[in-house]
C-alpha cells in the first residue's frame, strides 16, 4: 500500500511538473485573424530601412537604420507630410555613429547611439517643424554597449544588459550606472557560467515600458522569448513560444544565431502588449543566400498577449513588417516595411 | 586587302567579346565559390556579417541581414 502510495506520489509531481512548463510555453492563440494592409502615401523617398515608427500628438517620427544622411525623419500625423529629418550621421560631435531607438518625452525626442554609447535628446524648435540637437548624455562606461532603451520616469532609463551578468541596467539622467538586475532567464546553465557574453549577445532584447501600469515587457531578437516585469507588484513572467530560447554557437567569444529570427518590436499598452514576431529559420535563410535569394526581411505576425502574458490574438499579415505604432483608441496598428518602396502601412484591427 | 582587313576586324571583335564572356564568367563563378565557402565558414569558427538588416554584427558593430 505504502509503494502504491508512493509510486502515485511520483506520477504526480512528474505531472505537476509537465503542466508547470506548459504554464509558461505557449502554443497557440485563442483567435487568429488575417488582416490586410492599407499603404500611406509619403511625399518622399527617403527611406532605406524603416526600423521604427512612432507617433506623438500631431507628430510622427520614422527610424531609417541605414540612411547615407540622417536617421531620423519627421511627419505631421495623420497627413504623413514630411517636415524634417535628423540624427546626421557622422563622426563629428553633433553627429551619431549608430542609431537604435528612440522614444518621445513631451516636447523632446531621446535617441540612442549604441555606436557613441550616448542618448542624444532633441528638441522641438519654436516653428514646430524639426527637432534639434540639444544634449548628449554619455552611458557610463561600465555598460557594454546599449542596444534599446525605456525610460522608467523623469531621471532614469532602462537599458538591456549586454554584458549578460545582469538582465537590466538602471541608468540615471546623467548617463550614471545606478544598478543592475535579474539575470538572463535561460535554462542554459553551462553558457550563464561560461559564456556570459556570447549568451547575452543571443538575447539581445526590444524592451518598451509603460508608466500607467508599470509593465516593462522585453522581446528576444532571436528565438521566441517574450519576458514581463510588472514593476508595481515586482511580478516576473516569462512565456516562451515554439521558436523556444535563442539558439546560438559561439565564435571568438561572439554569440552567431543558428535557430530562428524571434521578435522586432513591442509596445505595451495601456491594455495589451503587442509584438511583431518573423518565426524564420537561419538554416532556410542560409539555404536561399547560397541560392543567390535573400528572402524579406521582417515578421508576418504581430503576436498579441494580456498584461500577464497570456496569448490573446495572432494577426497573420499581408506584408512583412519590422517595427509597429498601436493606437488601441482607433484599433489601428502602423507597421514599416523595409522590403517595399512604400515603407509605412497600416492595418485597421476591427 | 580591304576584304582581308575586314575578316581579320571581324575575328578580332569575336575573340575579344569571347576573352571578356568568359572572364566575366569566371568571376561570377569565383564570387559564387567564394559565397558558398563564406557561408560555410560559419562551422569553423570565423564569424562573417552580411548584407544590411537588424542584427546586431558583433565584430563591426553595424546592422547585418545575417552572421554566420
Amino acid at each position: 500500500m505504502r509503494m502504491l502510495l508512493l509510486i502515485l506520489l511520483f506520477f504526480n509531481a512528474c505531472s505537476s511538473h509537465l503542466s508547470e512548463w506548459k504554464e509558461i510555453v505557449y502554443e497557440n492563440f485563442p483567435q487568429e485573424k488575417y488582416l490586410k494592409s492599407t499603404i500611406i502615401e509619403l511625399d518622399t523617398a527617403i527611406f532605406r530601412y524603416p526600423f521604427r515608427v512612432r507617433i506623438h500628438k500631431d507628430k510622427a517620427v520614422i527610424l531609417d537604420l541605414h540612411n547615407d544622411a540622417n536617421f531620423y525623419h519627421l511627419f505631421t500625423y495623420p497627413e504623413f507630410t514630411y517636415l524634417s529629418s535628423f540624427g546626421k550621421k557622422g563622426e563629428a560631435p553633433l553627429e551619431m555613429l549608430s542609431a537604435e531607438n528612440f522614444l518621445f518625452d513631451e516636447q523632446s525626442v531621446w535617441a540612442l547611439d549604441a555606436g557613441k554609447s550616448q542618448l542624444i535628446r532633441f528638441e522641438f524648435a519654436l516653428t514646430n517643424d524639426s527637432l534639434l540637437y540639444q544634449e548628449a548624455v554619455s552611458l557610463d562606461k561600465d555598460l557594454l554597449r546599449a542596444l534599446d532603451f525605456a525610460q522608467y520616469n523623469d531621471s532614469t532609463f532602462i537599458i538591456p544588459d549586454y554584458s549578460g551578468d545582469n538582465r537590466f541596467c538602471w541608468v540615471n539622467r546623467q548617463g550614471k550606472l545606478l544598478r543592475k538586475t535579474g539575470e538572463i532567464p535561460s535554462s542554459n546553465k553551462e553558457a550563464l557560467k561560461n559564456a556570459c557574453s556570447a549568451l547575452a549577445q543571443a538575447w539581445r532584447s526590444f524592451i518598451d515600458y509603460n508608466p500607467r501600469n508599470g509593465i516593462l515587457a522585453a522581446v528576444t531578437q532571436l528565438g521566441e522569448v517574450l519576458e514581463i516585469y510588472n514593476l508595481k507588484e515586482g511580478k516576473h513572467v516569462v512565456r516562451i513560444g515554439p521558436g523556444g530560447e535563442p539558439e546560438f554557437q559561439i565564435s571568438q567569444s561572439y554569440g552567431v544565431p543558428t535557430g530562428i529570427m524571434g521578435f522586432s518590436d513591442v509596445q505595451v499598452t495601456d491594455n495589451a502588449i503587442y509584438t511583431v514576431f518573423h518565426g524564420r529559420s537561419f538554416k532556410e535563410i542560409t539555404y536561399n543566400l547560397q541560392k543567390g535569394i535573400e528572402l524579406p526581411d521582417g515578421g508576418r505576425y504581430i503576436y498579441v498577449f494580456s498584461l500577464e502574458g497570456e496569448p490573446l490574438r495572432k494577426y497573420v499579415l499581408d506584408h512583412y513588417i519590422y517595427g509597429i505604432s498601436v493606437n488601441e483608441e482607433k484599433d489601428i496598428i502602423l507597421a514599416t516595411d523595409v522590403n517595399k518602396d512604400e515603407p509605412l502601412i497600416e492595418y485597421k484591427l476591427n | 586587302m580591304n576584304a582581308k582587313l575586314k575578316l581579320f576586324c571581324l575575328i578580332f571583335v569575336v575573340c575579344t567579346l569571347t576573352y571578356v564572356y568568359k572572364k566575366s564568367k569566371s568571376v561570377e563563378s569565383e564570387l559564387f565559390m567564394f559565397n558558398v565557402e563564406a557561408l560555410a565558414g560559419g562551422e569553423n569558427g570565423e564569424a562573417s556579417c552580411y548584407g544590411i538588416g537588424s542584427l546586431d554584427c558583433p565584430q563591426e558593430h553595424r546592422k547585418v541581414y545575417f552572421i554566420w
